[in-house]
């Protein structure tokens, strides 16, 4: 599913992000990736995205070779990711609805088929009464979870999310946590790269730890393996 | 593109011009004044070319003959410049014509003053006056016609010729010369306008890119935007220009009586049926290349 062989990424000649990262993430997985600021955790999201080029090494998604990609195929690529930010970042000029569909719009889904699916998903989360509602009107916690569900209405293989419950409190993250672990409970991969300690430590999930650019533990059912 | 989407891309488009109204308001006054002094050049340049090329056809070369040379001399002359492509009619003066045409243009009153001469004083004077379909070859037939065995002389308004021509190539100039920076500056106009519409938008169009939204529906917006404004910046001075078109006429007409021998204008109807297309035309590609400048970079998030 994600494959990464000896990747290496420097933003200058002195400075290397990702240091020679090997990493094979398999098909229905759950994984976290924590580490300190600076461990390189954003430019592993980034280059999976393919935001950006690896310096050296290769990724594979779903068995397409990033590096050799067109521009052009890269829409593509990204239709098999879902992303989650720690911003949820969600149009604040459209409703909760609006939001969702947007995923869908995007992908030139047809119509009839974009109000069954944004309803499934805000079943899903468990927002199907706040779907006129904007986002100036909802809690962090509701704006993540509308964020989950427009990362997942177009059905990706994968789910990226980037800090999901940096900005929640304790409640709200536990109830995104057990969002994004229905989604993978449905077959999706899921990637979370966090800093929260508690939910590492509750969900006992494969955790991978990165320090100064490289991977330093790689833990089935691991707990957190480094202090901040 | 799918029918759907299609509308979705329209109805953002117009969405991306009322949100950014007042930079689409400025871009369209700017391309629609750049379209407007379009038009009063191209409907100067198209009524001047109108009036040369009538006065074109009415530049005569005379052509005089031999004293020996007879009617079938004469009339082989004329078949053969007849027969020129540059030639568009010919018209054949006889001797007696000549004498009349002098008694009723030179003595007037005074006609019989010319009952003292008993011979047609102008006998050698049968000519030929060859009318041209462009000025600028006036020399070349000029230079055939002399070559032709029974013609005594040829005369030419090759001076008048020549600065016909180069009025109306020196109009074409200057006018080629504004309309590209016109349409420069409309094009930078509206690339800004759709870089502003871009910069508002650029949350968006980033998570549409992470969305997995290919370059087409992630630009196709827009390129409405932009079109739009280019094609309502170019009706606008249309019609301003059709209902300001006759009374200009008049005008010049009416203030400039002396004028009126010389200059020739095209009616509304025909000049409106190149102008009106062409500034179509015109407002479509400044929206397209301004918008295509502006999302060839911006866009990229």
């Amino acid at each position: 599913m994600i494959i990464l062989e000896n990747v290496t990424k420097n933003y200058t000649p002195e400075i290397a992000a990702l240091q020679n990262i090997n990493l094979h993430v398999s098909k229905g997985e759950f994984v976290f990736v924590v580490g300190k600021s600076g461990s390189g955790k954003s430019t592993l999201i980034k280059l999976l995205l393919k935001e950006i080029e690896p310096t050296s090494g290769r990724i594979y998604i779903n068995k397409k070779y990033l590096n050799k990609m067109h521009r052009r195929q890269l829409p593509y690529l990204r239709r098999d990711i879902g992303v989650v930010f720690q911003d949820f970042r969600l149009l604040q000029d459209r409703t909760v609805f609006e939001n969702i569909a947007f995923a869908q719009k995007v992908i030139e889904a047809p119509q009839r088929k974009i109000r069954t699916n944004v309803l499934e998903m805000l079943s899903m989360v468990g927002l199907v009464d706040k779907y006129k509602a904007y986002p100036s009107e909802l809690s962090g916690g509701e704006q993540q979870r509308v964020a989950i569900a427009r990362a997942l209405v177009n059905h990706p293989d994968i789910l990226l999310c980037d800090e999901p419950t940096g900005n929640l409190d304790p409640i709200n993250s536990a109830e995104v946590m057990k969002i994004i672990d229905k989604a993978n409970k449905r077959g999706t991969t899921v990637l979370v790269v966090t800093h929260n300690m508690d939910i590492v430590q509750q969900m006992k999930k494969r955790t991978i730890t990165m320090s100064e650019g490289r991977i330093i533990s790689d833990m089935e059912k691991g707990g957190y393996f480094y202090e901040d | 593109m799918k029918i759907n989407s299609f509308f979705y891309q329209l109805k953002q488009g117009f969405l991306n011009i009322h949100r950014n109204r007042l930079f689409s308001l400025a871009s369209i006054a700017t391309i629609a004044a750049s379209i407007f002094i379009f038009g009063i050049f191209y409907s100067l340049v198209a009524n001047f070319q109108y009036t040369l090329k009538d006065a074109q056809t009415n530049l005569a070369v005379t052509v005089f003959f031999n004293d020996d040379a007879d009617d079938a001399t004469i009339q082989s002359i004329g078949d053969k410049i007849q027969a020129r492509p540059e030639v568009d009619r010919i018209h054949f003066t006889s001797a007696e014509e000549a004498w009349e045409n002098f008694k009723t243009e030179y003595l007037g009153e005074y006609e019989y003053l010319a009952d003292g001469f008993s011979d047609n004083p102008l006998a050698n004077s049968a000519s030929y006056e060859v009318y041209l379909k462009d000025a600028s070859q006036q020399q070349e037939l000029v230079d055939y016609i002399s070559s032709l065995d029974g013609v005594r002389q040829v005369n030419r308004s090759e001076d008048a010729a020549a600065s016909l021509s180069g009025a109306a190539r020196l109009v074409g100039y200057i006018s080629v010369a504004v309309i590209i920076v016109l349409l420069a500056v409309s094009i930078f106009l509206i690339m800004n306008t759709i870089i502003i519409g871009i910069t508002v938008r650029k949350e968006e169009i980033s998570i549409m890119k992470y969305i997995g939204a290919t370059d087409g529906f992630v630009n196709a917006p827009f390129f409405v935007e932009g079109i739009t404004i280019g094609v309502i910046g170019s009706i606008i001075p249309m019609i301003i220009e059709y209902f300001i078109y006759n009374g200009a006429v008049d005008f010049v007409r009416d203030k400039f009586a002396m004028l009126n021998n010389i200059l020739r204008f095209m009616s509304t109807a025909q000049l409106f049926r190149v102008l009106l297309p062409v500034a179509l035309l015109l407002g479509v590609v400044i929206g397209l290349l301004g918008t295509f400048f502006a999302v060839r970079r911006h866009t990229n998030v």
